[in-house]
C-alpha cells in the first residue's frame, strides 16, 4: 500500500515548521515572512486534507492511520490554527518561533488522532504537549504566563507518566500496542490478563482525562487557560481537548469494544463529574478567560457523554459536535481577545455597556455565548441536539438529563455576560471606537457563519459526519 | 389551497422587518415607529384572509406547507393551522400593531432595538403556533425566548434583570426535559417503525410502553405548566410581568401564555392520551387551585400590575380545567377562553400601561377619583373590567360558562369551586376599580391627568369591538373550532393508542365527530 499520502498531512506541516525554523535563523525580520507562510501553509493542509477525502489506508505497519474522521477533525484542527494566527497577529508574541509550534503543535495532533499504535499516539501526545507548554508560557514578560507554563508542564508530564504506565500494563495484558491486534486479544469475559488489562485501562484513562481536561483531573485548566496569551487559551480549548478526545474515542472504539461494560461507567461517572464541577465552578468566574475555561470543561463532559452512544453514532455526534464547538468558542475567544487587546479588560463588569459603544460586537458575542448554552438556532443547539439523540438511543437516559440539567445551569452564566454588554455604561467612561482589524474581521464573519449555518442548515455537515468512518 | 406560502410570510414579515429596522442606519425613532407599525399591520392583513379561508368542516391542518429540511434525521419544515391554532395565530397578529401603538411615546430608549424585537417576538410567537414538526416547534418555541428576555432586560422596570433571568431559567428547564422526552419520542418511534420523523401527526401514533408515557408525559407537561403558568409553577410569571415594559406585558399575558395551552393541547394530551386521563384529576385540582389561589392573592396586591398578574394565573386555571375535562364543552370553552384572556388581560395591561405614562405609579392606593378626571378612561376601563370578569354579552362570559358547564359534566365540585373562582374574581376586580376610579380625588397630582387621546382610544376600541363580537356572536369562532375540539376529543380518548395509526390531513364530514362528542360521557367522571 502507498503509505506516503497517509502522512501526507503531517509531513507538510512537519516541514513547513522547519522552514519556518531557518526563515527564523536566516533571515532578519522574519515575523511577517513566517507568519503568511504559516497562513499559507495551513491554507494548503486544509486544501490537500480536502482532496484526500475519498482515501484511507495504513502506513508503517498499521501504525498510523488515515481515515475520513481523522481528515475531517484535521481539517478543523487547521481552521483554528488559521484562526488563532489571526487572532495573534500584531501581538508582541507573534515571532517566527510561535508560529513554529503552532505548526508543530498541529503535526502533534494529527499524530494523536490518526495513531493506532499506542507509540505513535504517545509520540503525538507529547509533540503536540510539548509544544502547547511553551506556547502557554509565551507571553515571556507576564509571570501569569510563566507560571502557567510551568504548571501546565508538570501536570501534563504526570499525566503523560500515568499514559505510559497504562499502555505498559495493557501491552502486558494483550501483547500487543496495535489498537486492533489488542482488540483481538481480547476475550472478554474469560481473559487471563484481566486485572492488568482493567488497571491498564484506567490508568489510560486517567492520562487522557488530563488532557482532554475532566473533573476531577481539570485542577490546571482554568489557571492555564487565564495564563496563557488568549490567542493561545483559544486554541488550547478549541484543539487540545478535542484532539485527546478523538483519540481516546478511537482507542474505545478500535481496540476496546468489547469490555465496553468495564469502561462505560467509568466514562459515565467522570462526564457527570465533568459537567456539574465545570458548569458550578463557572458560575462564581468573573474573568472571562477563567470563565470560558470551566464552560470548556463542561462542554467536554458534554462530549465525552457521546462515547456513550454506539460505537458509530458516537463517532458521528461527537464529531458534529466537536464542529460546532470549534466555531462557537474560537468566535468568543476571538472577541475576548479583542476586548483584552483594545482596551484590557477581562471581567465580566467592564463588558458593560459593549452593545451600545460596539453593537455588532455583542451581538456576535451574544451568537456565540447563546450557541454556547445550547439556544437553537445555533450550531451548539443542533450539536447537543445530535449528541443527545445518540446518547439516548443507545439507553442512556439519565446522563442525558443530568445534561440538559447542565445546559440550563449554563445559560445562568453565559446570560450574565449578556447581560453586563446590554446594560448602559454609565456616564463619564466612554471609549474611543477604534477602526476593526481585517483579521478580526475575517474571524468573525468565519465563526459567525460556522456557528449560524452549522446551526440553520445542519444537513451539510451531517452528510460529512456521517460519512465520516473511523478505520478498524 | 392557493399556491402562495401564506403561513411562511406571515411568520417571517415580521422578521424581515425587524431586520429592516436594525439595518435602515439613517432611520430616525419616527421612521423606525412607522416600519413597525406598517410591517405588524401588514402582518395582521394578511392573516385576515386565514380566517375566511379556513374551512370550518376540515379534518387536520390547512394552508399546509411541507418541504423537507434535514432528510437525515426527519426533520421538516412543516406548518398548517386548524382550529386550535388559527384563533391564536389571528390573536397574535391583531394585538402586536397594538403593542407597536402602546410603546409609541413609551419608548424613548434604543427604539430601534425594541421595535426590533418586537416584531422578532412576533415572528418566534407565530411560528410555534403554525409548526407541526416537532423538531421546528421546538426551535421556535425557544428562540422566542430571546427577544423577550431582552424586552424585559432592557426595557424594563427597576428590577428587570432578575425578572428577565428567572423568566428565561424557568422556561428552559422545563423545555430541556421536554427536549429529552422529545428526543425519547423520536428514538422510540424509529424502533418501532423505521420511519425518522418528527412530524406531530405521525408522532401522535405511538403506542409507548405506560411507564414511559408516564414519564413523557410529565417532562412535556412540565415545559408547558411552566409556560401557562400552572399553579406551582407560577411564581416567575408576577416577576416578569410586573418589570416589563407594556408593550412586553402584554405579548407576555396575550400570547405567550397561550403557548403553555396550546402545546398541552397540541402536544401533551394526544401524544398520551393515556397518561392525560390519568393525570387529569391532578392537573384538575391543581387547575382549581390556580383558580382560586390567583384570584385571592390578586386581591391584596397594592401594585395594579401585579393584581392583573396574579388574575392571569386564576383564568389560565380555567383554561387547564377546561382541557382536562375532556369534553366537548370544556374544550371549547378553553380555546374561547384562550383568546378571551388574551383580550381581556392585554387591554387591562394596555391601561395600566397608559396610567403609569402619566403617573409612574401603579400602586392602587396612589389613585383614586380617576373616574372623574378621565371619563373615557374609565368608561373603557369598565368595559374592560367587566370583560374580565364574565359580564354576559362580553367575551369572558361565554368563555368561562362553557368551562363551567363541562366542569359540570365531568363533575359537580369541578363547577362549584370554578364558580367561586368568578366570584373572587369580580370581587378582587371591582374593589380595585372601586379604590382606583371611585372616592375623592384628593392627590394633587392625579388633579391634572389628561384624558386618554385619539392614539390610546384607538388602541382600546378594535379590542372591545373584538370582545362584544366574541360575547354577541361566539358562533362565528365556535364553529370554526368545531371539527378540531372533536378530533382533540377523538384522539384523546382513545383506551389504548395501539393501533391508532397516523392522522394525516382529510376531509370527512364532521357531524359523527361532533355528534360522537357531545353523546360521550365525560371520561373524568369518577
Amino acid at each position: 500500500m502507498n503509505a506516503l499520502f497517509v502522512i501526507l498531512l503531517p509531513s507538510i506541516l512537519f516541514t513547513a515548521s522547519v522552514i519556518v525554523i531557518l526563515l527564523d535563523a536566516f533571515m532578519r525580520d522574519s515575523t511577517r515572512a513566517t507568519y503568511s507562510f504559516s497562513l499559507l501553509v495551513l491554507a494548503a493542509t486544509m486544501l490537500v486534507s480536502l482532496c484526500l477525502w475519498e482515501k484511507q489506508g495504513t502506513a508503517f505497519d498499521g501504525m498510523i492511520v488515515l481515515d475520513s474522521f481523522s481528515l475531517v477533525v484535521t481539517f478543523l484542527f487547521c481552521l483554528a490554527g488559521l484562526v488563532m494566527l489571526l487572532l495573534s497577529d500584531g501581538s508582541p508574541q507573534s515571532t517566527s518561533q510561535f508560529h513554529c509550534l503552532v505548526l508543530l503543535t498541529l503535526v502533534g495532533m494529527i499524530l494523536l488522532l490518526s495513531g493506532t499504535h499506542f507509540l505513535v499516539i504517545f509520540i503525538g501526545l507529547e509533540i503536540l504537549s510539548l509544544s502547547v507548554y511553551v506556547l502557554a508560557a509565551f507571553a515571556k514578560e507576564d509571570p501569569l504566563s510563566a507560571e502557567s507554563g510551568l504548571k501546565y508542564f508538570l501536570l501534563g508530564s504526570f499525566a503523560s507518566a500515568f499514559f505510559l504506565y497504562g499502555t505498559a500494563f495493557i501491552y502486558g495484558a494483550a501483547g500487543s500496542l496495535q489498537l486492533n491486534v489488542i482488540a483481538k486479544s481480547i476475550t472478554y469475559p474469560d481473559f487471563d490478563g484481566q486485572i492488568f488489562l482493567f488497571l491498564g485501562v484506567i490508568f489510560l484513562l486517567i492520562g487522557y482525562a488530563f488532557k482532554i481536561s475532566l473533573a476531577p483531573f481539570h485542577m490546571w485548566t482554568p489557571d492555564v487557560y487565564e495564563g496563557a496569551p488568549t490567542p493561545v487559551t483559544a486554541f488550547m480549548a478549541a484543539t487540545v481537548k478535542a484532539a485527546a478526545l478523538a483519540s481516546l474515542l478511537r482507542v474505545l472504539v478500535v481496540a476496546l469494544p468489547s469490555i465496553y461494560s468495564f469502561w462505560s461507567p467509568l466514562i459515565w461517572v467522570l462526564a457527570v463529574v465533568t459537567m456539574f464541577w465545570g458548569n458550578l465552578s463557572a458560575i462564581w468566574q468573573d474573568n472571562l478567560k477563567r470563565l470560558l475555561a470551566y464552560s470548556s470543561i463542561a462542554h467536554a463532559g458534554y462530549m465525552l457523554t457521546g462515547l456513550l452512544a454506539s460505537p458509530e453514532q458516537a463517532q458521528q455526534s461527537i464529531l458534529y459536535y466537536f464542529a460546532a464547538y470549534v466555531f462557537m468558542n474560537l468566535g468568543a475567544f476571538t472577541l475576548v481577545n479583542y476586548m483584552e487587546r483594545t482596551r484590557g479588560v477581562l471581567n465580566i463588569s467592564q463588558y458593560q455597556g459593549l452593545a451600545y459603544s460596539r453593537p455588532a460586537l455583542a451581538v456576535c458575542l451574544t451568537l456565540f455565548l447563546l450557541s454556547l448554552g445550547g439556544l437553537p438556532p445555533t450550531a451548539g443547539f443542533f450539536g447537543k441536539f445530535y449528541l443527545f439523540r445518540a446518547v439516548l438511543q443507545a439507553g442512556n437516559i439519565w446522563i442525558v438529563i443530568f445534561a440538559v440539567i447542565n445546559s440550563a445551569i449554563s445559560f445562568y452564566y453565559y446570560l450574565r455576560i449578556v447581560i453586563a454588554m446590554f446594560t448602559p455604561e454609565k456616564e463619564g467612561a466612554p471609549v474611543a471606537a477604534s477602526r476593526l482589524s481585517l483579521p478580526l474581521i475575517l474571524t468573525l464573519v468565519l465563526t459567525v457563519w460556522g456557528t449560524v449555518s452549522l446551526g440553520l442548515a445542519p444537513g451539510f455537515f451531517l452528510e460529512i459526519a456521517r460519512a465520516a468512518s473511523i478505520l478498524h | 389551497m392557493t399556491g402562495i406560502p401564506i403561513l411562511s410570510i406571515l411568520v417571517f414579515a415580521p422578521l424581515a422587518g425587524a431586520l429592516i429596522i436594525l439595518l435602515w442606519k439613517n432611520a430616525d425613532a419616527e421612521m423606525i415607529r412607522n416600519v413597525a407599525l406598517g410591517v405588524s399591520l401588514l402582518v395582521f392583513v394578511l392573516s385576515v384572509p386565514l380566517y375566511f379561508g379556513f374551512h370550518p368542516q376540515t379534518v387536520g391542518p390547512q394552508f399546509i406547507e411541507k418541504l423537507s429540511w434535514i432528510p437525515s434525521i426527519g426533520v421538516e419544515y412543516f406548518l398548517g393551522i386548524d382550529g386550535l391554532s388559527l384563533f391564536l395565530v389571528l390573536l397574535t397578529t391583531f394585538l402586536t400593531p397594538l403593542c407597536v401603538l402602546i410603546s409609541w411615546n413609551d419608548i424613548k430608549l434604543k427604539t430601534r432595538q425594541f421595535f426590533a424585537l418586537l416584531l422578532m417576538l412576533e415572528t418566534g410567537v407565530l411560528g410555534v403556533f403554525v409548526a407541526l414538526d416537532l423538531f421546528l416547534f421546538y426551535l421556535f418555541w425557544e428562540v422566542m425566548l430571546i427577544p423577550m428576555y431582552f424586552l424585559i432586560g432592557i426595557w424594563g422596570g427597576p428590577n428587570r434583570i432578575y425578572a428577565a433571568v428567572k423568566f428565561f431559567l424557568y422556561t428552559i428547564v422545563g423545555s430541556l426535559l421536554m427536549l429529552v422526552a422529545i428526543l425519547f419520542l423520536y428514538n422510540f418511534h424509529q424502533e418501532q417503525t423505521g420511519v425518522t420523523t418528527f412530524n406531530m401527526f405521525q408522532l401522535y401514533g405511538s403506542a409507548l410502553p405506560a411507564h414511559q408515557q408516564y414519564w413523557l408525559f410529565l417532562a412535556f407537561f412540565v415545559a408547558f405548566a411552566i409556560k401557562v403558568p400552572m399553579f406551582p409553577f407560577h411564581t416567575w410569571l408576577p416577576d416578569a410581568h410586573t418589570e416589563a415594559p407594556t408593550a412586553g406585558s402584554v405579548l407576555l399575558a396575550a400570547v405567550l401564555l397561550k403557548m403553555g395551552t396550546y402545546g398541552i393541547l397540541r402536544l401533551a394530551v394526544p401524544l398520551f392520551p393515556d397518561m392525560a386521563h390519568k393525570f387529569a384529576p391532578v392537573i384538575l385540582v391543581l387547575g382549581l387551585i390556580g383558580i382560586v389561589y390567583g384570584a385571592l392573592v390578586a386581591m391584596v396586591q397594592t401594585d395594579i400590575k401585579k393584581l392583573v398578574a396574579y388574575s392571569s394565573v386564576s383564568h389560565l386555571g380555567f383554561v387547564i380545567v377546561g382541557i382536562f375535562v375532556f369534553n366537548e364543552q370544556g374544550l371549547h370553552g378553553a380555546i374561547l377562553q384562550m383568546v378571551n384572556h388574551g383580550l381581556s388581560t392585554g387591554a387591562l395591561f394596555l391601561l395600566v400601561g397608559m396610567i403609569y405614562e402619566r403617573r409612574h405609579t401603579r400602586l392602587i392606593s396612589d389613585f383614586g377619583g380617576i373616574a372623574k378626571q378621565m371619563p373615557v378612561y374609565f368608561f373603557l376601563f369598565l368595559i374592560v373590567l367587566l370583560s374580565s370578569v364574565g359580564l354576559p354579552l362580553l367575551n369572558g362570559f361565554v368563555g368561562e360558562f362553557l368551562i363551567l358547564l363541562g366542569g359540570y359534566r365531568a363533575g359537580i365540585w369541578i363547577a362549584l369551586v370554578g364558580a367561586t373562582g368568578i366570584i373572587w374574581g369580580a370581587v378582587y376586580m371591582l374593589w380595585m376599580f372601586q379604590r382606583f376610579m371611585f372616592g375623592p380625588l384628593d392627590k394633587e397630582e392625579n388633579k391634572r391627568l389628561k384624558d386618554l387621546d385619539a392614539r390610546e382610544i384607538g388602541i382600546l376600541v378594535p379590542i372591545i369591538l373584538a370582545m362584544f363580537w366574541i360575547g354577541i356572536y361566539s358562533n362565528s369562532f365556535l364553529r370554526k373550532m368545531d371539527v378540531a375540539v372533536s378530533e382533540s376529543l377523538k384522539s384523546s380518548t382513545k383506551s389504548s393508542p395501539v393501533g391508532a395509526g397516523l392522522v394525516p390531513a382529510r376531509t370527512v364530514v364532521p357531524e359523527q365527530g361532533s355528534q360522537q362528542a357531545t353523546t360521550r360521557v365525560a371520561p373524568a367522571k369518577q
